[in-house]
């Protein structure tokens, strides 16, 4: 394990400037029934500390978007470029250090350790990338996230908010300059979400993250920035500063 | 920081690596026992006088024994700790996924399973030494009383045995996680985000050339090695099976799916049976890690004890196609010897004289027995006759061997061979022929009659007698039990029955030795697999209840899964098992009219109905619980 090296502080300086860059990338996929063409030719810029919603019907592409987005899936065409880097040249090992100094992610189902504590779990990413995090660094982001008195819980002794609030702290606590969410507020209450989605909206107004969220709720997009709709692997709309009823009424025209 | 991990990952998912453990722990038990009771006997052996070869001759026979135990049981060990491995990996695809999302590189991921790997084999190591050494004492009396090791050898200190155990427990445990570790790394990030594991059937090239190699290097030692003789045999038969084993396993993603179709071939019409069929047949890998240990056993264990009783055949056929004397005596004092040489009605009346010689090879002595016998006494009443050379020549300073000698010893015909008798006189003797081998009949070699007399050789206990002409072999037997003091009289028939009777015996006592630690191994894997396989699967069992299945049929549909994988185990183990048995069968049977054909069904059989009630058990028996903890109302509210 290598602590940060320079190379590696350079893509944080760019990073900046553009967060995430999609050139015309397409992913098809082959099964038995024949080809799948989950994107077909996307082409987006995701703004520096903004917070965008990818939105879209089911089978649409949305969560392709977000795999190719994060290297964690390769597109067959067309280029992603986080930082400045273009993720095509990295190996797997480069992709590892990319992402997991400067992305953080959160989803659905939240994806934490069974086998460690909230602590734990949020302090993993730092301990993996080589670094030996203090306590008080892993108590400041679970205090961030309003859970710092159950530092010592593991996830199966925690609600599925808290849980969801353990991961934000997980993806925040590397500092990311991006962080991917997949229907984050999916698995929870409508006030549990909100709570989720406010946190989200703060990273990226006070922090400057970007934010680029997966969701298929209007009132969840209505906290992003901007909405982008998806529609048979290709973009078919960017609503900006957007109300719930708004993206709701779009929605519904694309599923007609 | 992986280590870490680690050893937290075995203390929440215990039930994951138990199996590894208690089969480390008991891998680790009987080598630390092995080498503590070698240790023993060797320091033993040297206090005893060099004299008292039959002692030492006793003791050497000790220390093959339980090398080939503790060699056999390495073998399990290690495979059932790389099934078990391969299996902890496959179940945790997605946290291991998870890990690699946070951050993890391929490289720490492997690194944490390695360390589970350690975490694993140094508590099995120091579980398995404990036992090992606590057990020693009554496994020395047990070998004592069963008259497998003399009285009074004391125990040696088993700090050093503890040591190399456990050295070989750690890397037995490391060997074994290995290729799990390296698939581990090979876990893509995106593995956390998906919800329902998926898995191909396509296997590395490695791995497939590796499966390859195994299965036609079995097949060329089997068709190209034409064991003739019985040793030979033994020794293919105790390590071809594993080469198979090793090779169906790597194979098994490709072939297992395809055998699992085949055995339900005209079945699907049951749902339960169908659905069993999906599931089988979608997770390829999970299935041929559930079928291994089943496999290894069934092939191993069917391979040897089928191999061992056709070699008692070979011995049987043997003995009967030789023996040409019609009256046997066994257990004949010298004053018997004397009355049966004195009767009237005896034409001839063959006993051999037997005498402990060292062969000098490499500047190094090896104690056998040889047999000084008369060369057409024998030929009449034994049938013993030359396949090279001339046995008329066994004159003088000259000795014969068996086939299995020359092979083994690498002895050729005219070769002169330094001979020291146990009186100390040392001279070299020239190898004029070579005979069939024929264990029951005669040692395997064989000198003059007159030179064995001459140094110290003592009549074996057994006659070969035929009658003069006109006199009636039941007559012979009925007049010499009258006569004989210590010896018993029998028609040749029944002779040859006790003998095989003997070595089917002797037989059971070595197959329990060598198989019984295995297969105590494989029943916890094979068990420890299926309990994990049905903990595992939680969600799954509930999705099948929401959509209808009653507990009830989803209790039938675990229990038809682990029967068709114990199915399936079953038809490669029995393949293995025919193959390695008659490919050792026919060079042995070449060349003999009557051999009879002999086969095991009560111990087979009892291979089957372990392999297919074990996992059937141990798949059903956790799910029962799992269902009662899971009901559809609860998976359905979250």
């Amino acid at each position: 394990m290598k602590l940060r090296s320079r190379d590696d502080q350079d893509i944080s300086a760019r990073t900046i400037d553009h967060p995430v860059i999609l050139d015309g990338i397409t992913r098809t996929y082959s099964s038995k029934a024949g080809k799948v063409h989950a994107l077909r030719g996307v082409t987006h810029t995701f703004a520096p500390s903004s917070f965008t919603a990818v939105m879209g019907p089911s089978g649409s592409g949305k969560s392709t978007l977000l795999q190719c987005a994060a290297g964690l899936d390769r597109p067959t065409s067309g280029r992603v470029r986080v930082g400045g880097v273009d993720l095509a040249g990295l190996s797997e090992v480069g992709l590892t250090r990319l992402r997991r100094d400067t992305m953080g992610f959160v989803f659905q189902s939240y994806n934490l350790l069974p086998a460690l504590t909230a602590h734990d779990n949020v302090a993993l990413p730092l301990r993996l990338a080589g670094a030996a995090p203090g306590r008080s660094t892993v108590r400041q982001v679970l205090a961030r996230v309003g859970l710092a008195e159950l530092h010592h819980r593991r996830p199966s002794e925690l609600s599925g908010g808290q849980q969801q609030r353990v991961s934000i702290a997980r993806a925040l606590v590397s500092r990311p300059h991006v962080v991917f969410a997949d229907e984050p507020t999916g698995a929870l209450d409508r006030s549990t979400g909100r709570q989720v989605l406010e946190l989200l909206r703060s990273t990226v107004d006070t922090e400057g993250l970007t934010v680029v969220m997966v969701t298929h709720d209007p009132v969840a997009a209505s906290y992003a920035d901007s909405v982008l709709f998806l529609e048979d692997g290709q973009v078919v709309g960017n609503l900006v500063g957007a109300d719930g009823a708004q993206i709701a009424a779009h929605m519904s025209e694309l599923e007609r | 920081m992986m280590l870490r991990l680690s050893q937290r990952n075995v203390r929440r998912n215990w039930t994951l690596f138990a199996g590894s453990f208690v089969a480390l722990g008991l891998g680790v038990a009987l080598l630390a026992l092995s080498v503590i009771l070698i240790w023993s006997v060797q320091a033993y052996t040297a206090t005893v006088d060099p004299s008292e070869t039959d002692l030492l001759l006793a003791l050497d026979d000790l220390m093959a024994m339980l090398g080939v135990v503790s060699g056999f049981s390495g073998f399990m060990a290690i495979f059932i700790v790389a099934s078990t491995f391969s299996f902890a990996v496959n179940a945790r695809q997605r946290e291991i996924g998870l890990l690699r999302l946070v951050g993890a590189t391929p490289k720490q991921v492997r690194r944490m399973v390695l360390g589970e790997s350690l975490v694993v084999g140094v508590l099995a190591s120091v579980a398995g030494c404990a036992l090992g050494w606590l057990l020693s004492p009554a496994v020395l009396w047990g070998l004592h009383r069963r008259g497998l090791a003399p009285d009074a050898v004391p125990l040696a200190a088993p700090w050093w045995p503890m040591v190399i155990a456990s050295g070989i427990g750690i890397s037995v445990a490391f060997l074994g996680a290995r290729v799990a570790a390296r698939r581990a790394a090979k876990v893509a990030p995106v593995q956390a985000l998906r919800e329902a594991d998926a898995e191909r059937g396509r296997i590395g090239v490695w791995r497939a050339l590796v499966g390859v190699a195994c299965l036609a290097g079995a097949v060329t030692m089997l068709v190209g090695v034409r064991a003739g003789n019985p040793e030979l045999a033994m020794v293919l038969a105790l390590f071809v099976p594993e080469m198979i084993v090793i090779g169906l396993v790597c194979l098994g993603p490709l072939l297992i799916p395809q055998l699992v179709r085949l055995l339900t071939l005209g079945l699907r019409g049951n749902v339960l049976v169908a659905l069993a069929r999906d599931n089988l047949v979608a997770m390829p890998r999970r299935t041929t890690s559930l079928a291994s240990p089943i496999l290894a056993i069934s092939a191993i264990a069917g391979s040897l004890i089928l191999s061992l009783s056709f070699a008692a055949d070979w011995d049987n056929g043997v003995t009967r196609q030789q023996l040409e004397a019609p009256v046997v005596v066994s257990g004949a004092s010298p004053a018997d010897g004397d009355t049966i040489r004195q009767r009237g009605n005896v034409a001839v009346a063959d006993n051999g004289l037997l005498v402990q010689v060292a062969i000098g090879r490499d500047g190094e002595w090896d104690d056998e027995t040889f047999e000084g016998v008369d060369p057409t006494l024998a030929a009449d009443a034994r049938g013993t006759r030359a396949r090279k050379g001339q046995l008329d020549g066994l004159t003088g300073r000259s000795m014969a061997i068996a086939r299995s000698v020359a092979w083994d010893y690498g002895i050729r015909l005219g070769d002169t061979v330094p001979v020291r008798f146990e009186d100390g006189t040392r001279m070299r003797l020239t190898v004029v022929a070579e005979v069939e081998d024929a264990n029951n009949l005669q040692a395997t070699f064989l000198l003059p009659h007159t030179l064995a007399a001459r140094h110290g050789g003592e009549p074996s206990d057994t006659w070969f007698v035929v009658p003069s002409p006109g006199n009636r072999a039941g007559t012979l037997v009925d007049e010499l039990s009258e006569d004989l003091t210590d010896g018993v009289a029998m028609p040749a028939d029944q002779w040859v029955a006790d003998r095989d009777r003997d070595t089917r015996d002797d037989n059971t006592l070595s197959l329990f030795l060598v198989l019984g630690p295995s297969s105590l191994y494989a029943a916890i894997a094979i068990a420890n697999t299926l309990l994990m396989g049905s903990m595992q699967r939680r969600h799954e069992f509930v999705a099948t209840r929401l959509v209808g299945a009653t507990e009830h049929q989803v209790r039938r549909l675990v229990v038809i899964e682990a029967g068709l994988v114990a199915a399936v185990a079953l038809v490669l183990g029995a393949v293995t098992t025919v193959m390695v048995g008659s490919l050792l069968r026919m060079p042995m049977t070449e060349g003999l009219d009557d051999v009879p054909l002999t086969i095991p069904w009560l111990s087979l059989a009892s291979i089957v109905v372990a392999c297919l009630v074990i996992p059937m058990v141990a798949a059903v028996a956790p799910a029962r619980a799992v269902l009662k903890e899971a009901s559809p109302a609860r998976a359905a509210t979250g």
